[in-house]
């Protein structure tokens, strides 16, 4: 049987550990800490980061062709085990503000991190749909988790009601793949699409399961959880929507694109653009008014969203490379600016942007995280999110869609209008109260390793890019 | 193949038939004469009280009915295991014990949670 | 012959799908959910897939609609109505649903299946249970045993969000 461990031995890793969280929760005395679960997650996770890179150099398909461990799954279970790592530091530091079920918490992050691990290695629509749910469903549970709020329940149910739908649209989608080829595998869906016209039946399909992914991502059309979801949902879990499953997202789109529909690229171009450029204007546009600093950066991401989309309409190595060092640098920035969140909210118990001002006088560091984490978001040089969108645009460029790229360029200046307002309110403005913020000396040193990770990818990415076009090249191999 | 249904069909229209003649018949044939106390739901002899549809509803009912979808979706899938097991073999019985294995782990977490205790 | 049972199956299913979202009493449109489940059913009776049709009718028709009436009669359904809570939004819900089943019936009417049609004869399909296993149990080894992975998260997933923690 077809079955080669060593392939998916990181995943064996993290299923275990999660169990082993739930197993150690049960027997731990009732309404106590839980945060050594959380502690046993981040081993887990390291172990498994370290499996991964000792068997980096075993590559290929397992499982009869439907899982598959290449360079790029490689790159992206790292990333999203770094991720877990931040989220589960980030879900210990929230962990009084969840009243019950402490433990199954940290679990399910854990499971979050499983299923996009499995989203990453899925060579098939059936493995791809499965994992996507699974993902699905977890990130459902961990939406509405401070039950007690409604913020949160409407969180919850609001990415419910839009993930059913959209996953509705992604299995219709992948039955008219499945009429049009007569195979869910992506490597041979490509070798019968290679040469073909397009057909009906085929662009239904495309139409139907690009719109589906639209969910996972958070683009238009199927966009409008966002914000409400972000606001509402506790800070971890919106750091991990906001980092983790855009990027699962954005793994299955690139496999779906590049590798099973890579043959009838000249087809989708205009379709990825238009959804790209949508979203650009839409996602930067609206975060302007925003006064939630979660919320904003719903609308932050959607537009990060629709720069991502231009690296699939460009279609190119460069273009999935440049996508890959995106969620590279907006994984750091992201988790920066959450962990100073959800600092700056056990100390002041506010979300608002109002609430940062002069932050700079109260703890030096959160607001430098800020003004990092932020800026890179915006893609101010010489920060790693500068790089990212520069590459991105050169993407298009070089695939002659200039229009693109000006709505691109114009996009990355009104971002830095909105994330200057936040940073004005953070350095320029006095502050209400004058007491300094406490940070612990394990969280100075992650926001400080976090801001480094940032400045490095700015200020040096030639190793990093150079690693991601590389490993980009897998995607393109079929054709 | 399709003709072995044909049972099922018939069966169907039959119940259909049945249930709608017995309806009708009932309707013109029965004598009618309704007053508030025969109309009203017959609860053990007492006065009801409220509507049926307010939701006095235990939320325990719904972690059974859930727990009872897992585990129903879970003996489907034994059904095709049970008929093609000697043909794959081996294989076929470790990823079972995996798959049962895990959702034993819900069983017991569900179990150790106090989600089957009726209380 | 096997054309007219499925239009009067295709054509039952859908008007009791529309029947599921247009009726204002939620219990009636879970039993029009059930209508329409059954009608699926019955397709893949049809599909030669007698396998999936006791699926359907397992699961669906008998453990969703449990779940569903449940949930219905958990909410407080005296007072509350679903109606209230549509912003005007229905006008442009039929334009979205107008301009799908166009884009879909463009598609449809333009294009061909090129793809060979099933690979099994009749006469393999009788032992349709035998042929579902032996995929289900190689081939899809994967997502099966990502299944019970959601199905225990699922799990965990119900106890945490709707019971209390015992002190």
């Amino acid at each position: 049987m077809d079955v080669n461990i060593k392939l998916f031995l990181p995943e064996i890793f993290i299923t275990l550990f999660a169990f082993v969280i739930i197993g150690i929760d049960l027997v731990m005395p009732k309404g106590s800490e839980r945060k050594h679960l959380a502690r046993l997650g981040i081993i887990g996770s390291l172990a498994a980061i370290n499996v991964l890179i000792i068997n980096s150099g075993v590559t290929g398909t397992t499982l009869f062709g439907l899982f598959i461990q290449d360079g790029v799954s490689i790159f992206f279970k790292v990333l999203f085990l770094l991720t877990g790592i931040v989220i589960l530091y980030m879900a210990m530091l929230y962990e009084e503000k969840v009243k019950n079920f402490k433990g199954e918490f940290y679990a399910l992050i854990l499971f979050a991190v499983l299923a996009m691990m499995f989203m990453a290695s899925s060579n098939d629509f059936i493995s791809l749909y499965v994992s996507l749910e699974f993902l699905a469903v977890t990130l459902y549970i961990l939406a509405c988790y401070t039950k007690e709020e409604s913020a949160s329940v409407e969180a919850g149910l609001k990415y419910l009601i839009t993930g059913a739908l959209a996953s509705g649209f992604l299995l219709y989608g992948i039955t008219y793949l499945y009429g049009a080829t007569g195979s869910t595998e992506f490597t041979s869906i490509s070798r019968i699409l290679t040469g073909k016209e397009m057909s009906g039946f085929l662009a239904i399909g495309l139409i139907l399961v690009v719109t589906g992914l639209t969910f996972k991502i958070a683009s238009i059309p199927f966009h409008v959880w966002a914000p409400d979801v972000y606001q509402g949902a506790p800070t971890p879990v919106t750091a991990l929507l906001a980092a983790g499953s855009k990027a699962a997202g954005f793994v299955i789109l690139m496999r779906v694109m590049f590798t099973a529909l890579g043959s009838i690229k000249p087809q989708w171009v205009l379709f990825i653009s238009v959804i790209s450029a949508s979203t650009l204007l839409l996602g930067n546009l609206a975060a302007m008014p925003q006064k939630n600093i979660k919320r904003m950066l719903a609308y932050a991401g959607i537009g990060s969203a629709g720069y991502l989309l231009m690296g699939i309409a460009a279609g190119s190595v460069l273009g999935s490379g440049s996508v890959m060092f995106y969620l590279l640098a907006y994984l750091f920035a992201i988790s920066g600016t959450f962990l100073a969140i959800v600092i700056f909210y056990n100390s002041e118990g506010s979300d608002s942007i109002d609430a940062y001002a002069g932050l700079s006088r109260r703890s030096p560091l959160l607001a430098a995280t800020l003004f990092i984490g932020l800026l890179s978001l915006a893609g101010v040089p010489p920060l790693g999110g500068f790089i990212a969108k520069l590459y991105l645009i050169a993407a298009v460029v070089k695939e002659g869609l200039m229009w693109l790229a000006v709505v691109g360029v114009l996009m990355a200046i009104a971002a830095m209008y909105y994330f200057l307002l936040v940073i004005k309110r953070v350095y320029l403005l006095p502050p209400k109260v004058n007491l300094p913020i406490k940070i612990g000396t394990v969280d100075t040193a992650l926001l400080y390793s976090i801001n480094i990770a940032t400045l490095i990818l700015g200020i040096y990415p030639g190793p990093f890019t150079d690693w991601v076009m590389e490993i980009a090249k897998v995607l393109f191999r079929g054709n | 193949m399709l003709l072995s249904y044909l049972p099922v069909i018939i069966m169907f229209g039959f119940v259909l038939f049945l249930a709608s003649a017995v309806l009708f018949v009932n309707k013109v044939v029965g004598p009618k004469n309704p007053y508030k106390e025969k109309l009203s739901p017959w609860e053990c002899g007492m006065e009801p009280i409220g509507d049926a549809d307010t939701g006095h509803f235990r939320v325990h009912f719904f972690v059974i009915a859930i727990l009872f979808i897992v585990f129903d979706v879970e003996t489907l899938f034994l059904f095709p295991w049970a008929v093609v097991l000697k043909k794959i073999g081996l294989f076929a019985f470790v990823e079972m014990f995996i798959f049962i294995f895990i959702l034993a782990i819900g069983l017991v977490y569900a179990w150790a949670k106090g989600a089957l205790e009726w209380v | 012959m096997e054309l007219i049972f499925f239009y009067i199956f295709a054509i039952v299913a859908l008007a009791s799908a529309i029947a599921v979202i247009s009726i204002r009493n939620p219990v009636h449109s879970a039993i029009f959910l059930m209508v329409c489940f059954l009608q699926v059913a019955a397709l893949f009776v049809l599909l030669r897939s007698p396998f999936l049709a006791a699926v359907q009718i397992f699961v669906y028709v008998g453990a969703v609609m449990v779940l569903f009436l449940f949930a219905v009669l958990i909410l407080d359904l005296g007072r509350e109505r679903f109606g209230e809570y549509l912003h005007h939004q229905s006008p442009i819900a039929i334009i979205v649903v107008v301009g799908l089943i166009f884009v879909i019936g463009l598609g449809l009417a333009r294009g061909k299946l090129d793809a060979p049609l099933g690979k099994y004869t009749e006469a393999e399909l009788v032992k349709n249970i035998e042929v579902t296993g032996e995929l289900l149990y190689t081939k899809y080894v994967f997502p099966f045993e990502v299944i019970s992975l959601l199905l225990l998260v699922a799990m965990v997933g119900a106890i945490v969000l709707v019971m209390k923690e015992r002190k």
